[in-house]
């Protein structure tokens, strides 16, 4: 593919002779200049093809058939822009796809009581929340407050079986048979609830919901329960999205919210428009990572990712920073809602006037949902007085300090001590969550803050209250280092694991010049030589969530239910939302290359060809624009396949290798069914699983 | 499936690293790693979220240790005594016979002098085995392997997930596997070693040299597990 640059090259030197001639240099600074833009922009000096295809790697997850043609067509410059302004991009059928997805549209606080976090379906049970009167809602609570019941139940089981054995060694035995007991039952009654569901598939939707509400609770719980993914669907056929979710919440309410924002990020990954907010919106999501697996995060989430992130990709950092430091679901992931000054009033002991001291979240056992923020004494539970100690005090909490200037801003290296950390926890003290039991937002609490002046980076912070916090903000976002920082993940993301130091540098002057302006910090990225260099070219090795979505976008495959590739992607070590440190995820191909992520890579080509993931379907004659017959030419499958999944840049090992062994007349006859023109469609898998289509 | 450790093992040591249940085979061949002379294993444990040293082996005569923990120490009368100042915590008891035979030592307070403030970083160097020095690329526990007298099976380290771990990384090949029963290529697939001997082919002959050793070490492992399987079903 470097084959124009050398060529020009092989010109440089005929020419030289000819430099008496005024004529001739004239021509020569012509070719020079040339030569020159050749290797400043040398993918640019190939086509702009194979610009449009580099392009698409970067700013896309992965080209659909067309896209290249498109795109060059269009021109790659331009089409930079448009990608760089992503409001002005029709999106509508990304919103049609996502219309049955309710949770996506509710704030936290609906969807707490929608789909009842244990806490909630305790105080519906308590009579401290009234029961809701709709009938949907009403048995997602029924089935939420039987499994608090026979948690309760187990809970005081446990409790007796340890009292009543000596606290020896030998006191866990008495579990496992327990347990053993508990799971029979267990398994019995989950059969029942399939047997039951054979039944109930053979109804029309509104008679079957009908019939799903009337069911006995254990049953309700169980009815989608470790179920196969066909009765699954057999079941949701039909339904409302109301309905669907409502199926769903009777076995697990927070699945509910989980699938769903899960299934969102995948399919707007695989059928966006707006590619490249998509893909800033999953890097950033990612540099300010949360995990879906903490508390309460799970109904955090989706407004972190949709009010938080996405509004602010392209904007400045400062905005993204301090929008992410005042979220609930930052503030909770990373502890801060609960840090306490070791001085505040609250640690001093001096008594609320009227307001919660937050401490006695809903995330913990007490405090959960009474109307007057704390219950009576007498109705908690109590707690042994090491205990009572332990939980009163929460302390000063300096994860969100921590990981503020190691990962969010200025880097591990960046020029900050451990003292800086303790002081910046010190300044943050009371940024927490209101009500945060009801999915409440951001709130300050001076009850919790920390009195004083403090100092940072060699920077006087003035007692302010939440205003300090703000200003730590403000230094950071403008720090060299944050520029740095931020300039190197970028390049990481969008060039190479490795990217070049004067790439980092061009981009951190413009974020240092433009006030952290992360558009016109990619806009000098994407205009860099670097960006364009030959070493750029397929540099990186897709990350699993990377190497799916680019599967299904060159094969225009129709996903009908994301379920089985979000469990794929788990299988894959790469499960959406589900980094648990703040790290996020690495996009360095070292981490992801090995030989489980390989077999799974190949499998998951061949499975996605051949039409074997359930929920996911793939069409062949579709893709290519024709039909496909006992009489189709093979060969010319592979070719047009080579065209269509890798723009035709194929290395020629793997191009023989598959004419060689699967196209080729012998080699086809091989195939158990060799007449059956679906035999064609492991071509496509093979290629998904080729070494060229695990690169961008 | 009877697979005996000579299978996975031509030379060398062997090494393991899983988070899950390890299944048994690997178990007995790793047991069985060392052919002749030293019975000695080495059992690696790296908790990767923390533990508190001074809660499992507990100063239970040092009074600051009491003075400075008034809420999560472990009071004196549960800790099980070990030589009158250190003790383990109530849990550890079956550990107490093996101090009682002089079978376990304890090197306490051991730690990476690197006083990093990531724990991240931290946790990092204790697989690269080289605190403070980020650029290292492979782990302590790969380095031991190529230090070993060398042996060429692709199942000399396993990796039991979907990953491979830092402290595997390295020159000594390595694989991971996520199921060792949907270890292969196309496994309901009427023509899956067609389809496995095609990829072989082309990650084989393949220029990309992160891909290609990758690749060479995959199919080697399938391959060999495949051929163990058949072995063990002929015996039957």
């Amino acid at each position: 593919m470097d084959r124009p640059h050398r060529k020009h090259r092989k010109k440089k030197v005929s020419h030289r002779p000819q430099m008496r001639w005024i004529v001739a240099l004239s021509f020569l600074l012509f070719v020079t200049a040339g030569i020159y833009a050749a290797k400043k922009n040398n993918i640019a000096g190939a086509t702009e093809q194979k610009r449009a295809l580099h392009a698409l790697d970067r700013l896309t997850f992965g080209p659909r058939p067309g896209d290249v043609q498109a795109v060059a067509a269009m021109g790659v410059d331009k089409w930079i822009q448009v990608e760089l302004h992503p409001e002005k991009i029709d999106n509508a059928a990304m919103q049609a796809r996502l219309a049955g997805y309710r949770t996506l549209e509710m704030s936290s606080r609906e969807m707490l009581f929608e789909f009842p976090t244990n806490p909630v379906a305790k105080a519906a049970m308590d009579g401290k929340l009234p029961m809701p009167r709709d009938p949907y809602r009403r048995a997602i609570y029924g089935a939420a407050i039987d499994r608090v019941e026979q948690q309760q139940q187990q809970d005081a089981a446990n409790v007796a079986a340890q009292s009543a054995s000596t606290p020896s060694a030998s006191a866990p035995n008495n579990q496992p048979a327990m347990q053993t007991a508990d799971l029979t039952q267990r398994r019995q009654d989950r059969r029942e609830a399939h047997t039951v569901a054979n039944d109930l598939v053979l109804l029309p939707p509104d008679p079957r919901m009908h019939r799903i509400l009337a069911l006995p609770v254990a049953q309700q719980r169980d009815l989608t329960q470790g179920i196969p993914f066909e009765k699954r669907q057999a079941l949701l056929a039909g339904l409302s999205p109301e309905q669907r979710e409502t199926v769903l919440a009777l076995n697990n309410p927070a699945a509910v919210i989980n699938s769903e924002v899960q299934s969102a990020k995948l399919l707007r990954a695989v059928y966006s428009d707006r590619q490249l907010e998509e893909v800033l919106t999953d890097f950033w999501f990612n540099h300010f990572n949360i995990f879906i697996g903490k508390g309460a995060d799970h109904y955090l989430i989706t407004a972190y990712e949709h009010e938080i992130i996405r509004p602010r990709v392209l904007g400045k950092f400062k905005d993204l920073l301090v929008a992410t430091a005042k979220s609930p679901a930052m503030l909770f992931y990373l502890d801060n809602w609960q840090s306490e000054g070791p001085d505040s009033e609250a640690a001093r002991g001096v008594p609320a006037a009227g307001q919660n001291p937050g401490m006695n979240g809903p995330f913990g056992r007490r405090g959960v949902m009474y109307p007057a923020g704390r219950p009576p004494r007498s109705q908690q539970p109590q707690p042994s007085p090491q205990n009572n100690q332990q939980k009163r005090r929460s302390g000063l909490n300096e994860n969100y300090a921590r990981e503020l200037m190691e990962l969010h801003t200025l880097g591990v290296n960046g020029g900050y001590t451990q003292q800086d950390v303790t002081q910046v926890a010190r300044v943050f003290t009371g940024w927490t969550i209101d009500e945060p039991g009801r999915g409440g937002g951001f709130v300050y609490k001076r009850r919790l803050h920390e009195p004083g002046a403090k100092t940072v980076l060699g920077h006087k912070i003035k007692d302010r209250g939440e205003n300090e916090g703000m200003q730590v903000l403000e230094i950071l976002a403008h720090h060299p280092s944050t520029a740095r920082f931020v300039s190197t993940e970028l390049a990481q993301r969008f060039v190479s694991d490795d990217p070049p130091q004067s790439l980092i540098d061009a981009m951190s002057k413009t974020f240092l010049k433009t006030d952290g302006d992360i558009r016109s910090v990619l806009q000098t990225m994407f205009r860099s030589p670097e960006f364009w260099a030959p070493e750029a070219y397929r540099a990186r090795v897709k990350t699993p969530f990377e190497f799916v979505v680019s599967s299904l976008r060159a094969t225009q495959a129709e996903i009908s239910d994301p379920q089985p590739l979000l469990a794929m992607l788990n299988k894959m070590g790469m499960p959406l939302y589900g980094m648990q440190p703040p790290t996020g995820y690495s996009t360095k191909a070292d981490v992801w290359v090995n030989s489980a992520a390989l077999l799974d890579r190949m499998n998951f080509g061949l499975a996605l060809a051949t039409n074997r993931l359930a929920g996911t379907s793939f069409n062949l004659a579709q893709l290519l624009n024709s039909t496909l017959g006992t009489d189709t030419d093979p060969y010319q499958v592979q070719l047009k396949l080579e065209r269509t999944l890798i723009a035709g840049d194929i290395s020629k090992q793997t191009h023989q290798t598959i004419e060689e062994r699967i196209v080729g007349p012998q080699a086809m006859s091989q195939f158990a069914d060799p007449s059956h023109p679906t035999n064609v469609n492991v071509i496509a898998g093979l290629l998904l699983g080729s070494p060229e289509f695990q690169r961008k | 499936m009877s697979i005996t450790r000579r299978t996975f093992l031509k030379s060398g040591a062997m090494a393991v690293v899983g988070t899950a249940a390890i299944p048994s085979f690997l178990t007995r061949a790793a047991w069985g790693a060392t052919e002749a002379g030293s019975n000695k294993r080495l059992v690696v444990i790296f908790q990767r979220g923390a533990a508190d040293g001074l809660n499992i082996v507990v100063p239970h005569a040092e009074r600051s240790y009491y003075a400075m923990r008034p809420s999560i120490n472990i009071p004196r009368q549960q800790v099980i005594d070990l030589n009158g100042f250190f003790g383990l915590h109530p849990s550890l008891a079956p550990f107490k016979p093996l101090w009682d035979q002089r079978q376990l030592a304890i090197v306490n307070a051991a730690g990476s002098p690197d006083t990093t403030r990531s724990h991240f970083d931290a946790q990092d160097y204790m697989e690269s085995g080289t605190p403070g020095v980020k650029i290292t690329s492979d782990g302590w526990l790969n380095r031991t392997l190529q230090s070993e007298s060398a042996g060429d099976s692709p199942f000399r380290a396993i990796a039991l997930g979907t990953s491979l771990p830092r402290i595997l990384a390295g020159k000594a090949s390595a694989v991971a596997v996520s199921n060792v029963n949907g270890f292969g290529i196309a496994g309901g697939n009427p023509n899956a070693a067609t389809l496995g001997n095609t990829f072989e082919v082309m990650y084989e002959q393949s220029v990309d040299t992160v891909l290609h050793g990758t690749g060479r070490e995959t199919f080697e492992a399938v391959k060999m597990l495949k051929s163990a399987d058949r072995n063990a079903t002929r015996r039957q």
